[in-house]
């Protein structure tokens, strides 16, 4: 594989199909992509108490992520310092302590070795420095808004610094009420084909497929949107949002049409600083409705009819954990302001239910997609073939909204490959010039 | 002996849920639909594995399916148009129910417990996925005829080896 000539063919606008299915190419993707930036593990709320914990994952290596005693929340590798054995085995609960099942090395909620069976006679008169074998945290961990994120990489930058000016847009979604979000339970979980690149792209970017494969949504009425509002004004529905790490795409709604009700929609107002509260009101509302953060963690703000006549929207966060050159396993949380009534958080995850995660009418339509174009980039020739990424980028770029109030370059578009462009270079950089 | 007659539960259950099987694998959605409530509920929760003797493993709150009579009739009407992407060409399933355990509630009501194995294959790949689970399920009797009043399907899975759960349970 030439890593040079990728990179050339990108900047005039086109991809080789075999990047999404290529065992080699995901060999590397778990060093150099996933061993180096930072990845979202969940939010913050589903360890409420000390002693909770949940197991994740970056690529295959598992992570404990746990409150401790002190009420702070830190994630340790899920591997016995002893002799390597997973000290969880299952993938939430309560703990005072972990017993690893091998030979009962035992670890305090802070991730101190406190206890290990025959130690003096076994290691000797002064026992072991239990000090050093501590479950190891993994090298970096953060917290923001509530997305707890780590990194394998300690020189990576700090989450804070790597965040940029997206945190002001992840402020906008997820720190728009006192309280902020909370997940509606656990995460739905499943394995899909297609790669974590694809479903990533089509959230950086591609409002483009929303009319045509999401169209028997819309035929049935399920959808609020209608063919119609797709298509138009051309493409000039909503607003495009390049900021590093990532990008978002805005729809011209305001929150009551997206269908908050009226007191978080208050609450939005009185909560947000001026510019953001701003953005997302009359007269010129703006709704974040997809957000991506690279390298696989993605938000959708939709919204649909859980009733004749009743709209009700969602805010639904996904990891795309890479575990195979062509599949990936798909984690999606639903988030809702904790200040919501409770009917109403019961019908924001049925929202989300309807339309997108496990079952949803609207994501089985994306996994079609995403699952097809890897299975048919496996074969060597096709998989030679370059994708087209040229949509209202480079002469024909859409015009800057040049009074946008945030941060970034705001383009008067969804409909660009501006964001899948901007993911790919960024992807290329990381795997590093030859491969 | 159920007040004096014949309890045939099990029998009226296995051949309702053999019945439903059927039309379901055979893709006769609108059949199925009108073996259904009105009030009908189906509930998938979400699984999470979990340390014996703590909490259930299922969730109260999040779910792969909670439908309604409403979100049911969206479904089946996505499944008529030409653009069910997931599901055209269709999945080819097997709803393979057994150990069948009911008992009358009242002489209109029945409360099933079984098991479901759900076989699915898609394309030519000669691929397959399989679920499995237990139901929960209520049947009344409206009409001279049983219908599915309430439905939890108790899923082994945690993570769901399905590329989307485009099918009914």
């Amino acid at each position: 594989m030439n890593a040079s000539s990728l990179r050339d063919e990108l900047a005039r606008g086109s991809i080789r199909g075999y990047i999404y299915s290529d065992p080699g190419v995901f060999a590397r993707e778990r060093t150099h992509v996933f061993g180096k930036t930072w990845n979202c593990l969940g939010h913050e709320s589903e360890v409420p108490l000390p002693g909770d914990y949940v197991v994740r994952y970056i690529g295959d290596d598992a992570l404990i992520v746990t409150r401790g005693s002190s009420g702070e929340v830190r994630a340790f590798h899920n591997v016995c310092r002893h002799r390597g054995m997973e000290i969880c085995r299952a993938e939430t609960g309560h703990a005072t302590q972990h017993v690893c099942p091998y030979h009962a090395w035992t670890y305090d909620l802070d991730g101190h070795l406190t206890g290990v069976p025959m130690e003096k006679p076994g290691y000797g008169p002064g026992g072991l420095q239990k000090a050093d074998f501590g479950l190891l945290p993994v090298a970096q961990f953060g917290i923001y808004n509530g997305l707890m994120f780590a990194n394998l990489d300690p020189a990576a930058p700090a989450l804070r610094a790597w965040l940029g000016d997206f945190a002001w847009y992840l402020d906008l979604v997820l720190a728009r009420t006192p309280l902020g979000l909370e997940v509606t339970g656990p995460p739905q979980r499943w394995i899909t084909g297609g790669n974590w690149k694809m479903a990533s792209e089509n959230f950086i970017g591609d409002s483009y497929h929303a009319a045509f494969t999401h169209r028997s949504v819309m035929e049935i009425g399920l959808h609020p949107n209608t063919m119609r509002d797709w298509t138009k004004g051309g493409n000039r529905h909503g607003v495009h949002v390049q900021v590093e790490p990532g990008s978002l795409g805005f729809t011209r709604l305001a929150p009551a049409q997206r269908g908050y009700p009226a007191d978080l929609v208050d609450l939005f107002q009185a909560t947000l600083p001026p510019v953001q509260a701003r953005l997302l009101s009359e007269p010129e509302p703006r709704w974040p409705s997809r957000i991506h953060l690279y390298p696989n963690l993605s938000f959708l703000g939709g919204a649909c009819y859980v009733a004749p006549g009743v709209q009700i929207p969602f805010l639904t966060m996904r990891v795309w954990r890479p575990i195979g050159p062509a599949s990936m396993e798909v984690w999606s949380w639903v988030l809702v302001e904790r200040e919501a009534h409770p009917e109403f958080k019961r019908l924001s995850q049925r929202a989300y239910m309807l339309t997108f995660g496990s079952s949803g009418t609207e994501e089985q339509d994306d996994a079609e997609n995403w699952t097809s174009i890897a299975r048919a980039s496996r074969g060597p020739s096709a998989g030679a073939m370059e994708q087209l990424l040229t949509m209202n980028v480079a002469q024909h770029a859409p015009p800057v909204v040049t009074d946008w109030p945030g941060p970034g370059t705001a383009y008067d578009t969804t409909y660009a490959d501006i964001g899948q462009r901007w993911l790919l270079e960024r992807w290329l950089s990381d795997m590093g010039p030859e491969w | 002996m159920v007040g004096g007659l014949v309890d045939d539960a099990g029998i009226v259950a296995e051949r309702f849920l053999v019945r439903e099987a059927r039309l379901l694998d055979d893709d006769r959605f609108s059949d199925w639909l009108a073996l259904l409530r009105p009030e009908i509920k189906i509930r998938v929760p979400v699984r999470q594995t979990r340390t014996v003797g703590t909490a259930s493993e299922f969730s109260h709150t999040t779910f792969h399916l909670d439908e309604d009579r409403y979100s049911l009739e969206m479904r089946v009407a996505r499944l008529a148009t030409d653009f069910a992407w997931a599901e055209n060409p269709r999945s080819r399933c097997r709803r393979f129910v057994s150990n069948v355990d009911a008992r009358y509630r009242t002489p209109t009501d029945i409360a099933v417990d079984s098991y479901l194995m759900l076989y699915r294959t898609r394309g030519d790949s000669g691929a397959h996925e399989i679920l499995t689970g237990r139901r929960e399920d209520v049947l009344v009797l409206v009409d001279e005829r049983f219908h599915l009043h309430s439905r939890t399907v108790y899923l082994d899975q945690t993570t769901l080896p399905v590329s989307s759960l485009s099918v009914f349970l």
